[in-house]
């Protein structure tokens, strides 16, 4: 995330030598738009801090996400806990100056006495890479689909677009559930071959494997519309048909001239949906669908908490209020993405 | 754009929304084809009136009727609908309460002491070879029908107009009906082995045509009125501790016969016991009236006159409505527990419902086809800190099988290894993993529910502490109830079964056959061990035909050894015997019932105190 | 337009048929059956059979669907098998006017908060107003409804006590086969899930508004009409605001799928007999009619709620045309 930042500030200098004095390209201008948005920035900037709190989640808790101590279950924040050495041992801050987390509950803990700062920001993981695979999935698969759909046209386009408008009719919610449900269903029993090889993997990454693949499956249907519909606007025009002239094959137009001008609103479209599969997930967690225990999820926190909200609000408030900020991020940054790049907004 | 395309806009919202529903409320009503047909014409023309439905909404909310005289109304809830009120299907416990209430039962539980005391029956008599129990009945309780519309309870008519009382016949009715293998009760398969030709019944060849001779053979005859004999296979010294199951009770035939799977509901339903049915609405509250054709001297020790029973799914929702007063019991959610102890201790009472839960061991499936390994993750699990940490102090750890309170169960310190660190060390190094070295990868199940959840990581915790298993090594799942019961039943191949998962057990009647005999003898069919048989088993045949009750408790303590003791083949480790606090405001006073349905009618309130409280 | 109707209407049928053949065999493989178990206890083998053979489920299972269909076509949603004095077709008359209630105050209240809000804030632009109404929005967007119903419950409830923390105000028999009874009681009950469901919605409809009359304000049309010197309220009322809400007409193809999501999440915590719970229950208990009813139920529903769309959509604007 932090990277991604930077690589994109370097992006937008190049554009900028480059386009000097010379008519403004789509890029430079959205880039430049973007970064006056200056609550998109701060957004982009929380997203980043969030993720790199993820990332290197083991140097910014002071326990790991399943360190036990039911002697103080439902601890309020802030509670001073006697600590036994082999809990000290396990903390990942004794002896720096944060020393004092390994004795405290900073927001509190769960029912089984599990720092619940630490699992608010293990649990960051899941969120996030809901979000970065659910939109890749539904990117790479949506646009390789529209864009086979459109530049083909005829016959293929008119199957495909059956298909999606079939399965746009599909309650989707209520299939991911009862897709949910059989894949953990799969994962208990004994299958070898290539489901033993998945079943596998997602035990490895804590249930987080068949939720992307419930999720991904249907969330590339309005991507794939909307990348057909940029093509069919953009095929017909003169630069695809100079670029045809001069012999260019089917791949080299897709991907040197199509692409990068049709991009740019497919993006718009998936920044926005980030949100959606974050709630998502946080959805079926919360009904008994989501990750695999002990891997720590907001909405799983959400839903063990919710049941005793009444004297232990903290519970829910913390990761309530965690996944509420990181979702609220991720809506001001898909605004700003999408005013930056829209161009009916531009020139206002 | 011009207004008329709004207007239009407008009622095509109003319109679509009702023809929404009118499309898909034709589904379920279409019995009736015509009425469908109606009932969307009038939608159609009746656009105009719906807005005007929503006008009058003011007017209705003035008028608030002033509530005549409040009965003595128990209110409290259940986390799901009643499945059903029919006594031989009946096997959950939310039923069974109702059914307690609706149906007499031919004997019942003390409420003190669990002994067998007279409802229905007055006294009975045993043969001396232990095979014949013949029951002498009390013949003034009537059969009656509530009418929830005009609120009138009256007395059935048989066909020549006399008033119906409750006879031997009925119960001879309701017996041979739980023996029916068509009902598809659990509890069949319970009495079944026990009556003579109740299990060629319930076993037939072809289900749909029971030859008549089959139930005519089913040992159960009522030589008059007011005496029912039954005839037992062996001497099973335990069966008067059933007799007052609710599988066994009398049911009223002409009224099944007339409404087939109706007869349950509000209404329809036909009863003989101290409380009817008022009011039914499905999934959201069922509310029983006191029976006012009783014979006055089974009216019970209460003064409840009414009471209501509302659907709240989950414990955490009916707590918050007994903090309102809107309820008089509650659940306390594990997540409260403390805080509730803190406030409102004196309005908790401690309810043990003698289930105890344990981790099952697949006895099949390497490495735990080594009773040594069995013992040492059984012996490293701390039951105390278990129970006081996790469980909040809710029960009390079990190290065998049978809680007290069951006839034939050792005393709880007593038999078992229970808790040992050092025992649990030693086992698993001579079954050839020191330090849990070499241990291959082993899965434990729990089922949805956070506090399962809460139980095996907590599992995970303990055998990293006192058996040095890295949490690696046990991998916890956690699947929902059904799939765990599929996941671990003895029918399942050892590969899909879990190693070790997470259940519970709560008994039937008070016996240890009960618990020895219905969940680990290596014959009964839900064997999810998957034990093969042995000394024990052979022990728990013969204890179950042992008409000497002192040798049957040694024998019971003899099996619970062979099983849980140092030595022991250990099929699981018994965790704890359940214990709940529940909520329970003070104008309550509650005697719960250990066994068989609640016995509301010998609950009382303080109707004074429990007004005042809601403010009225 | 006609065609248009009846072409959608005959391409959703493969459509519905697919959805309950997908549901119908899915829950099949599901291991575990209705009849495996009975609370914490194994169903003994023989019962389990007879059981299953009565509600047809020895038959290889394309039978069973083919009975199912058959039942469909009679208006039968199938037998509660764990429940038998009660159908699918009961179940359904009591839980999906809630939902319906719930969805359809939800909405409303979205939009009776939504456009105002976004006509507002698009007016009133780069002012306090709309910034204020902006980030509103967007945070009402944000906060999920398993945080917000949570939160009205621990606020309105708990606290202040001023509204039931659960159940539905009212039961069966409906007005209409689907209408509650509009009672107090109804209302106050309805306050806390409405408010938790219809957030989201009015935020996003909100945002739409706004998007949407800023950029009818920039069209021509307007300028043509502010050039004839038409007063700016005569423009923004007569000329603007009709043309802005043609997009946020359209917004209800989505909202439904969202309104579907919302009431799961909201029957849960309010502990409301809807539809949603009894779909999770269903997959829970196995039972296979009341889960393939209830899914076919919200396909039809879903079908319906976007066919609307689209008819209204075509009727609103007239530049779209279906052949």
């Amino acid at each position: 995330m932090a990277e991604g930042k930077a690589s994109m500030d370097e992006l937008g200098q190049v554009f900028e030598q480059q386009f000097r004095g010379k008519p403004r390209s789509p890029m430079g201008d959205a880039l430049r738009e973007f970064k006056r948005n200056k609550v998109a920035v701060g957004s982009l900037v929380f997203i980043a801090v969030v993720g790199f709190l993820a990332l290197f989640a083991p140097l910014f808790t002071p326990y790991g996400y399943n360190v036990q101590n039911t002697a103080y279950a439902r601890a309020k924040p802030m509670t001073p806990y006697v600590i036994t050495t082999d809990k000290y041992e396990q903390c990942h801050w004794k002896g720096t100056p944060l020393d004092f987390g390994c004795t405290v509950y900073i927001l509190g803990a769960d029912g089984l006495g599990r720092d619940i700062l630490s699992r608010v920001v293990y649990g960051a993981r899941v969120s996030l890479l809901v979000a970065i695979i659910g939109s890749s999935v539904s990117l790479i698969i949506g646009t390789f689909y529209g864009v086979i759909s459109g530049y083909f046209g005829g016959k293929v386009d008119e199957l495909m677009m059956r298909i999606v408008d079939f399965l746009y009719a599909l309650p989707v919610l209520v299939i991911i559930i009862i897709m949910t449900v059989y894949f953990k269903a799969l994962a208990r029993s004994g299958a070898t071959g290539f489901a033993g090889f998945l079943i596998d993997l997602d035990q490895a990454m804590g249930g987080l494997l068949f939720m992307f693949i419930a999720i991904g499956a249907l969330s590339w249907l309005g991507m794939a519309r909307q990348a057909r519909g940029q093509i069919l606007a953009h095929k017909k025009k003169e630069y695809v048909e100079a670029a045809r002239s001069i012999g260019a094959g089917s791949s080299r137009i897709i991907f040197k001239h199509l692409l990068p001008n049709i991009i740019g609103p497919l993006l718009v479209l998936e920044s926005l949906a980030i949100p959606g599969y974050i709630g998502l997930e946080a959805f079926l967690s919360f009904i008994g669908l989501g990750v695999n225990p002990p891997t720590p999820s907001w909405g799983i926190m959400i839903s063990e908490g919710y049941l005793g909200i009444k004297s232990n609000p903290h519970l829910v408030l913390v990761p309530g209020t965690a996944l509420t900020l990181l979702t609220l991020a991720f809506n001001f940054m898909g605004d700003g993405i999408r005013d930056a790049i829209d161009p009916r907004i531009h020139g206002r | 754009m011009n207004r008329n395309k709004w207007i239009i806009l407008v009622l095509v919202l109003v319109l679509g929304a009702i023809a929404l529903s009118a499309c898909s409320q034709a589904t379920p009503e279409v019995k009736e084809v015509v009425k469908t047909v109606v009932v969307t014409q009038v939608v159609e023309k009746e656009v105009e009136k719906t807005v005007v439905v929503t006008k009058e909404v003011e007017k209705v909310v003035e008028v608030t009727p002033t509530p005549p005289p409040e009965p003595v109304t128990l209110r409290f809830y259940s986390t799901t609908d009643i499945p059903t009120l029919d006594p031989q299907i009946a096997e959950d416990v939310v039923s069974i309460n109702m059914i307690e209430s609706l149906f007499v039962h031919l004997t019942n539980y003390d409420l003190e002491t669990a002994e067998i005391i007279p409802e229905a029956a007055t006294s009975w008599d045993i043969s001396d070879d232990g095979l014949t129990y013949t029951f002498h009945l009390r013949t003034d309780i009537p059969w009656v029908k509530h009418n929830p519309v005009t609120g009138e309870t009256v007395q059935e008519k048989d066909d020549d107009g006399n008033p119906r009382f409750v006879t031997a016949n009925d119960f001879v009715y309701g017996i041979k009906r739980a023996c029916d293998p068509n009902l598809g009760s659990y509890y069949s398969s319970v009495i079944a082995p026990l009556i003579v030709g109740c299990e060629d019944v319930l076993n037939a060849e072809d289900p749909e045509n029971i030859p008549q001779e089959l139930i005519d053979a089913i040992g159960v005859e009522a030589p008059d009125d007011a005496t029912l004999v039954i005839h037992l296979n062996f001497p099973a010294s335990y069966f008067l501790s059933m007799t007052p199951m609710w599988t066994l009770a009398a049911v009223p035939q002409w009224a099944i016969e007339a409404n087939g799977d109706k007869w349950i509901e509000a209404g329809n339903i036909v009863t003989d016991g101290r409380f009817v049915l008022n009011e039914w609405v499905h999934g959201v509250r069922r509310t029983l009236l006191r029976n006012p054709l009783m014979p006055e001297d089974m009216h019970g020790n209460g003064n409840v006159e009414k009471i209501v029973v509302s659907v709240v799914p989950d414990v955490s929702t009916g707590y918050a409505m007994w903090l309102n007063n809107e309820v008089e019991t509650s659940g306390i959610p594990d997540a409260e527990l403390k805080a509730h102890l803190e406030k409102y201790g004196d309005e908790t009472v401690q309810v043990p419902d003698l289930a105890v839960f344990y981790f099952g061991f697949r006895e099949t499936k390497p490495p735990f086809d080594d009773p040594r390994v069995r013992r040492a993750f059984s012996a490293a699990f701390d039951r105390e800190k278990f129970v006081e940490e996790v469980r909040q102090g809710q029960g009390l750890p079990m190290k065998h099988f049978a809680p007290p309170g069951i006839f034939g169960a050792p005393p709880i310190d007593e038999v078992g290894v229970g808790f040992d660190p050092e025992f649990a060390k030693q086992q698993l190094a001579d079954a050839g993993y020191p330090n849990c070295e070499g241990f291959p990868t082993v899965t434990l199940l729990g089922y949805s529910g956070q506090s399962t959840l809460n139980w095996i990581e907590f599992a995970q915790k303990q055998w990293q502490e006192h058996l040095g298993c890295s949490p690696d090594v046990i991998q916890i799942e956690q699947q929902s109830f059904k799939e765990l019961l599929a996941a671990t039943s003895a029918s399942t191949p050892d590969e899909e079964a879990p190693h070790m998962w997470t259940l519970g057990w709560g008994p039937d009647y008070p016996d240890e056959n009960n618990w020895v005999g219905d969940v680990l003898w290596c014959e009964n069919p839900g064997n999810r061990m998957k034990r093969e048989c042995t000394e024990a088993d052979e022990l728990i045949v013969k204890a179950r035909e042992e008409t000497d009750p002192q040798k049957r408790i040694e024998m019971y303590r003899q099996i619970e050894d062979m099983f849980f003791g140092e030595e022991g083949e250990m099929p699981m480790a018994p965790l704890y015997l359940r214990i709940a606090y529940v909520a329970q405001h003070s104008w309550l006073t509650a005697p719960r019932a250990l066994f068989g349905g609640e016995q509301f009618y010998n609950w009382t309130i303080d109707q004074a105190a429990q007004m005042a409280a809601a403010g009225k | 337009m006609t065609r248009y109707i009846i072409r959608r209407f005959l391409v959703s049928i493969p459509v519905l048929f697919a959805i309950v053949l997908f549901t119908f065999a899915v829950v099949h493989a599901l291991p575990g059956g209705p009849f495996s178990n009975v609370g914490e206890k194994a169903m003994p083998e023989q019962i389990r059979l007879i059981m299953e053979r009565r509600y047809g489920l020895d038959k290889p299972i394309y039978i069973q669907f083919w009975n199912y269909l058959v039942m469909l076509a009679h208006g039968d949603l199938g037998p509660l098998m764990r429940m038998p004095s009660q159908t699918v077709n009961d179940i359904v008359y009591q839980t999906w006017p809630v939902s319906i209630q719930l969805g359809t105050l939800s909405v409303l209240l979205a939009f009776t908060i939504g456009i105002p809000a976004g006509i507002l804030a698009a007016l009133r632009r780069n002012t306090w107003v709309d910034y204020t109404a902006t980030f509103t929005a967007v945070l009402g967007v944000s906060i999920n409804n398993i945080v917000l119903g949570p939160l009205l419950i621990l606020v309105f409830g708990v606290w202040l006590k001023w509204f039931p923390i659960a159940f539905w105000g009212a039961e069966p028999p409906w007005i209409l086969g689907f209408l509650p009874k509009p009672t107090l009681n109804f209302w106050w009950h309805a306050v806390l899930p409405v408010v938790t469901l219809g957030t989201a919605m009015s935020a996003t409809i909100a945002r739409l508004t706004r998007a949407s009359l800023l950029e009818v304000m920039m069209s021509d049309y307007i300028r043509t009409a502010r050039a004839k010197g038409l007063k700016e309220r005569t423009v923004i009322i007569r000329h603007a605001l009709k043309n802005s809400l043609i997009p946020v007409a359209t917004i209800l193809g989505p909202l439904l799928a969202g309104v579907l999501t919302g009431t799961f999440v909201v029957e849960q915590i309010f502990a409301l007999h809807g539809m949603g719970r009894q779909f999770i229950m269903s997959i829970e208990q196995r039972e296979y009619f009341l889960l393939s009813s209830l899914t076919l139920l919200y396909s039809v529903m879903l079908v319906l709620g976007n066919l609307m769309v689209d008819i209204m959509y075509a009727w609103l604007d007239p530049r779209i045309r279906y052949d």
